[in-house]
């Protein structure tokens, strides 16, 4: 078989990417039933599931790859679509495809890798745990759903997706189900994301009736991305209807992305196994938000208003996530805490026109902030389930691969030279540009950047917060820690490496290649490198990470942490209780909610079934009383007979002369 | 042999041996039921279960032939003259009323699920059922007759005849065989269908006369009270309540739903299958085939209030399941919240939403039917089905609780599962469908649009979510109670692969609906498409002066 | 001279002055044995308007006769079962009162 034939099979048949993983998920599901009923076993070794998920995986990766090499051959854009109809009722014929372009090819290659090598690292992390083939169908499962999500050709499609990985998240957050909070946890997210979900599904719904006609006009299949553009510019209404039906449709991603105000859920997302967290809670399922921002963006285009929501949205969560992350003890919160506030840049990003950037950034977060929560899962392992980073310290003695890649992921979350730094510089970069020229202030614009601004400094002092208490000073633990196996360490390695190089390598500076002249919104731009906004913007990392070390770093130690604390007693609590959104909504939601159920509860039982009760009583009370007009005697019974005999000829008569 | 080629040859094979009536198929299942009750019969449990099953299965097999030799695109089907039993024959002619049987694109997809659910019911009555077997079974299978009656009879005295013949079985189901206050469930049971009943025979005649008084002849033939006449609005306004109102019982949409949770609390499992099952599409079928495809005038006026009523049903029957302590009455809820999805579909009226509809009903008769399965065999092991005393079942019984998780996430509209492809068409009809832009209330117009109340319908959503996972939470993940050591996905049962096989069957068919759901929209989308923009085309039947009575 | 020809108001008004006297009886009495014979009264006033009717009104068909001796075989027939009924009733319960027989009351 010919290079060529190769290409065109992958290119044609691409559905195999996502149905691989399905059929490992089917298999494992049938071994799962089959050993419950009749228990024995249909794979004899737990190891073969392992390599069925990961190989189908690998596949994949293999596949996308071809595609990619043949997508930056060619000179002209690349875009494949192919659409069946799936179901269909009158003139609304919603159908189901997938389509090839440069967007997806990127989220192709970020799935299949990423999930490829938490797959792998995942044998090492679950070894013990009896769930192990539960797990890996899981893990299948959410393969088949993410990249059908990315291969994705319509709105209707990438909904149908949208909830499938979404239950993958809950299936897997509540992996150990025997644990109340990871029960609770995985109904929260489940429960958060459908609000968005819904909202997402009336974005949906109201974009389809405002762009009905044209869709019915043309012969595209329904509500495809390929034809968002011209649909938007076939509508022609209020321009406020527009811009609502661009926030509804935002909210899909502000639930998936844990943005502000529905952010709760991902924090306590972390009570899934590490590899979950990794792969979903930040890699990958809560990027998807982007990405469904990416998609529709012609919709939110059309509307400043809708552009400027999302940006502040992104700016709020970047910021607020930030500060919460400051105060963290648990290394996992901390790093879900930093995902939100990264999803944040990548969604502010969005929101102020930095298409490219956006997705830049989450290119390189997929692969330093898998390897940072690979490398608290590493260190969880080796602390034999520790995650409270005051027992910690000292780590970097005993687990120095760790320790070196989790430096790596955090230099390149700070923004110091590694990945992030490139990424998060074209944002940070355009959000200065929006500012306007020099002379006219755009106050919006200005406020945006310095929240974003800052959130870098942020960024930089959690981070090596984080990195100081769990691998610097003295160990804090009472166990004794110990390097995570190799299958474990392996994986970690591998990603350290786009972490630290991808970012330049497609900066486009020193003639690399160039991320932004591959994935672009309208025309290809071409940027310049802003050096004083790269050297501001190293320059408030590494300040951020002086500040982390002399809080944090024993060596460095200038600062008393408590005297600070005391200080600023308030926004300490604020920043450690999380702003108190849980609180806020268990009050605001949870209990009135609750209550209007209880309430309806006794509505329906006290008013609706005792007045069906009260009809039926009265019947019967009417019964009781009339019945005593039946005295059994026959005397009587006549005589009202032939009383009635006698009404009745009257009337008649009477009748009968008038 | 392409796939094509071999079913157009089957179909001839079909035709030329001339099996296939409709008349034998509503009355098959009750001569099977009389056989079973006969004293012939030998009163042994094992005989008797068997039988009904294998009678079941060649129900649903003769049901699936109808399928195979079913022209989406044809009106009505299997009425033609000349093949015994036939399907007309004119019956009290000074009445017009007749015999006639037909199945077009409305009945078919519901005769399909009648006999499945029947089916599977009478798996399902194994652990359940410990006493006269004889007299269940045959109930069970005339209960299945009168249903399919229903969904077949073309003729309006007919099809009432039906609706009443079905609860008299219903009774002793539930009261004979019932738990709790079964007596008390049996008789509001029957008494708030027949005050339904009684709004639709008053409808039906309204009807009737109203055609008599057009052409001064009287038939109760759905043909030409449905097709031919062109009531007059006041009189369409007047059927339309009145139909509404009994269909509403039926369905049920709140406020008329207080009898469904006494009912399903106190009916056996495979009872409680059939209620959610088969029962309360009669309502939806009833609505789709009168209030849309006879009055469709009317309801396009009262669109706003049928509007209304779906989602008061959809949001009302929600927010009461989520505080529901007994898993049976959070899934009868639950349906309540399911069948307002129907409503909503009706008052948009259009092609979409009417679809949408129809799909709804089939997607929410596999999903609870699997879901009273599943409580019922819950209930069989621990003997209660009060949910907080549940806790961690997961770890017990694995299969079990994976089938709970599944149907369960079906019922609340997860992709790729049937209840997903039916609400989203729903909403998608709804939402785009210009069927009212104000709502008239006492002389005031509110601004409020179909699209309005399909947003509300779509926040119903979450609320579907947030009780069916607490539910699961609740019951199946947690720590795992001492109690329920001893349970296990196995237990009490000879046959261990009986409650798999029904459920596999249940899961089986709501994903494969769900992933092709055009395999299942094909079957009624024409019709309902065609009525939605046109009236049906003339078919064949017995010549006019054979059967419409003519009065003096 | 009028009132050696009587005419037919004049059976009509026997009749109802008979059909009264028998219904005061039927609702009166407490004898069983005498409501029956309250009810043959008023059979009997029935037969005097049927023959009445059938002279004045039919001489020559005498359909009304006819119905008159309809009704006394009738008569005849109800009388000998209502006897026996009350033959039956007194021996369980050896009475023959009315006001006694009520246990078909609510």
């Amino acid at each position: 078989m010919s290079w060529s034939q190769i290409v065109d099979f992958s290119i044609n048949n691409v559905w195999i990417i996502p149905l691989l993983p399905l059929l490992a998920f089917s298999i494992i599901i049938f071994d799962r039933a089959y050993e419950k009923l009749t228990a024995r076993e249909f794979i004899s070794k737990k190891e073969y599931i392992a390599y069925m998920v990961v190989g189908a995986t690998a596949l994949g990766l293999i596949q996308s790859l071809i595609i990619f090499l043949t997508s930056i051959d060619g000179k002209e854009e690349f875009i494949k679509v192919v659409n069946y109809s799936w179901l269909q009722a009158g003139t609304l014929d919603l159908s189901f495809g997938w389509i090839i372009d440069n967007l997806s090819i990127m989220m192709l290659l970020v799935v299949t890798s990423v999930s490829m090598l938490i797959q792998i690292y995942t044998h090492g992390y679950m070894e013990p745990d009896p769930g192990y083939r539960r797990f890996y169908a899981y893990l299948a499962l959410f393969n088949f759903s993410m990249l059908g999500l990315v291969l994705s050709t319509n709105l209707f499609q990438i909904y149908i997706f949208w909830e499938l990985v979404g239950l993958c998240s809950y299936l897997l957050i509540g992996f150990w189900m025997d644990r109340p909070s990871a029960a609770h946890a995985a109904k929260k997210a489940f429960i958060v994301n459908r609000i968005g979900d819904s909202l997402f599904l009336i974005g949906i719904v109201g974009f389809l009736l405002l762009s009905y006609n044209f869709w019915l006009n043309n012969d595209y299949a329904f509500l495809s991305f390929m034809h968002l553009e011209q649909a938007v510019h076939s509508i022609h209404v209020d321009p406020m209807i527009l811009t609502m039906v661009g926030i509804c449709l935002f909210f899909g991603a502000v639930a998936k992305s844990a943005q502000f105000p529905l952010h709760t859920w991902l924090p306590d997302a972390m009570e899934g196994p590490t590899p979950i967290s990794a792969l979903i809670h930040a890699a990958t399922m809560v990027a998807a938000g982007v990405f469904l921002v990416a998609r529709v963006y012609p919709i939110f285009v059309a509307s400043p208003i809708t552009m400027n929501f999302i940006a502040w949205t992104g700016a709020i969560t970047l910021f607020m996530a930030a500060t919460i992350a400051l105060t963290q003890f648990d290394i996992k919160r901390v790093l879900a805490y930093s995902t939100c506030s990264q999803l944040g840049y990548m969604i502010f990003a969005m929101g102020i026109g930095a298409y490219s950037a956006g997705l830049f950034h989450l290119f390189t977060h997929a692969y330093f902030k898998a390897m940072l929560f690979l490398c608290s899962g590493a260190v969880i392992v080796g602390l034999h389930h520790e995650q409270d980073m005051r027992f910690m310290g000292g780590l970097r003695k005993y687990m120095p691969k760790t320790a070196i890649t989790y430096l790596v992921g955090t230099l390149a979350i700070s923004g110091i030279l590694f990945s992030g730094f490139f990424s998060k510089d074209l944002i940070l970069g355009r959000a200065l540009s929006n500012t306007g020229p020099a002379g006219t202030l755009d106050l919006n614009a200005l406020a945006l950047f310095s929240l974003a601004f800052l959130g870098a400094g942020l960024t930089a002092f959690y981070m090596f917060r984080s990195y100081f208490m769990t691998f610097e000073g003295e160990y804090r633990g009472h166990s004794k820690p110990h390097e995570a196996p190799k299958v474990m360490t392996t994986p970690l390695i591998i990603l350290a490496f786009p972490s630290a190089l991808i970012g330049f390598i497609l900066s486009g500076f020193f003639h690399m290649p160039d991320f932004t002249q591959y994935i672009y919104f309208g025309h290809q731009g071409h940027h310049e490198p802003n050096w004083g906004m790269m050297a501001a913007s190293l320059l408030i990392a590494l300040a951020g990470t002086m500040g982390a070390a002399s809080f944090f770093w024993d060596k460095y130690k200038t600062i008393e942490t408590t005297t600070v604390i005391n200080k600023i007693k308030p926004l300490y609590l604020l920043s450690y209780n999380k702003w108190y959104f849980d609180e806020l909504y268990y009050w605001l939601v949870r209990k009135t909610f609750m209550a209007a159920s209880k309430l309806s509860a006794m509505f329906d039982k006290y008013i609706i079934d005792e007045i069906v009760n009260l009809v039926a009583q009265i019947t019967k009370e009417l019964g009781a009383t009339f019945k005593y007009i039946q005295n059994g005697k026959t005397q009587f019974a006549v005589l009202v007979m032939y009383t009635g005999l006698i009404v009745i000829s009257i009337v008649l008569v009477v009748y009968a002369m008038i | 042999m392409d796939i094509q080629g071999f079913f157009s040859s089957f179909n001839t094979f079909l035709d030329q041996l001339n099996i296939l009536s409709v008349s034998l198929l509503i009355f098959a299942p009750a001569i099977f039921g009389l056989i079973l009750a006969g004293p012939w019969f030998p009163d042994d449990e094992i005989t008797i279960r068997r039988t009904a099953k294998a009678f079941g299965w060649i129900i649903f097999i003769y049901s699936l032939l109808f399928l195979a030799c079913f022209d989406p695109d044809k009106g009505l089907q299997f009425m033609e003259v000349g093949k015994w039993p036939g399907t007309q024959y004119p019956w009290i002619k000074a009445l017009g009323i007749n015999y006639i049987v037909s199945i077009d694109g409305l009945s078919m997809p519901l005769v399909l699920l009648t006999t499945f659910i029947t089916l599977l019911s009478l798996y399902a009555s194994k652990e359940n059922i410990t006493k006269r077997f004889k007299l269940y079974y045959s109930m069970v299978l005339i209960l299945t007759t009168a249903v399919l009656g229903v969904f077949c009879a073309q003729d309006l005295f007919l099809f009432f005849l039906f609706w009443e013949l079905e609860l008299i079985p219903m009774y002793f189901l539930i009261a004979i065989w019932g738990s709790g206050r079964a007596q008390y469930s049996a008789i509001k049971f029957v008494l708030y269908t027949l005050v339904g009943s009684v709004f639709i025979l008053a409808a039906i005649l309204i009807l009737y006369f109203s055609f008599y008084n057009q052409t001064g002849k009287l038939t109760f033939d759905m043909y030409y009270l449905g097709q031919q006449a062109d009531y007059p609005i006041k009189i369409q306004l007047l059927a339309f309540v009145g139909f509404f109102i009994g269909f509403c019982v039926k369905l049920p949409a709140v406020p008329f739903h207080t009898w469904l949770p006494d009912a399903h609390v106190d009916a056996p499992t495979p009872i409680s299958m059939i209620l959610a099952g088969i029962l309360l599409k009669m309502g939806g079928y009833g609505l789709l085939r009168f209030n849309f495809g006879f009055l469709g005038e009317a309801l396009q006026i009262m669109a706003p209030y049928v509007a209304l009523f779906a989602v008061i049903s959809i949001l009302y029957g929600a927010m009461v399941a989520l505080s529901q302590e007994d898993m049976k009455k959070l899934v009868a809820y639950s349906s309540v919240s399911h069948m307002g999805i129907v409503l909503l579909g009706l008052a948009a009226f259009n092609s979409a939403g009417i679809n949408g509809a129809m799909f709804q009903m089939l997607a929410h008769g596999v999903i609870s039917a699997g879901l009273f399965m599943l409580v019922g065999t819950i209930y069989i092991r621990a003997h209660t089905r009060i949910i907080d005393k549940f806790g961690g079942l997961f770890y017990q019984m694995p299969v079990l609780s994976s089938f709970f998780i599944l149907i369960g996430l079906a019922g609340l509209g997860l992709p790729l599962m049937v209840g997903f492809a039916a609400e989203s068409l729903t909403f998608y009809g709804a939402f785009t469908s210009d069927s009212f832009s104000k709502f008239p209330f006492f002389g005031y117009d509110l601004p409020l649009s179909i699209q309005f109340f399909s947003i509300l319908g779509i926040i119903g959503i979450i609320v579907t979510a947030a009780y069916i996972l607490w539910l699961l939470e609740r019951v199946f993940f947690g720590p795992m109670f001492e109690k329920w050591k001893p349970l296990s996905d196995t237990t009490l049962t000879a046959n261990k692969y009986q409650e798999v096989l029904v459920l596999c069957l249940l899961s089986l068919s709501i994903i494969f609906f769900g992933c092709f759901p055009k395999t299942i929209t094909r079957i009624f989308e024409p019709t309902i498409t065609k009525l939605v923009e046109t009236k049906t085309e003339v078919i064949v039947r017995i010549p006019i002066s054979n059967y419409i009575g003519v009065a003096k | 001279m009028e009132l050696l020809y009587p005419d037919l108001i004049h059976y009509l008004i026997l009749a109802a002055i008979l059909f009264i006297i028998g219904l005061y009886g039927l609702f009166t009495s407490r004898n069983a044995i005498r409501v029956l014979m309250c009810v043959e009264l008023l059979l009997n006033s029935v037969n005097i308007n049927m023959v009445a009717f059938a002279n004045y009104v039919d001489p020559n068909l005498i359909r009304g006769d006819i119905f008159a001796l309809f009704i006394m075989a009738v008569a005849a027939a109800e009388a000998a079962v209502a006897f026996a009924i009350v033959l039956a009733i007194y021996r369980n319960r050896s009475t023959v009162d009315m006001e006694d027989f009520d246990t078909l009351k609510w």
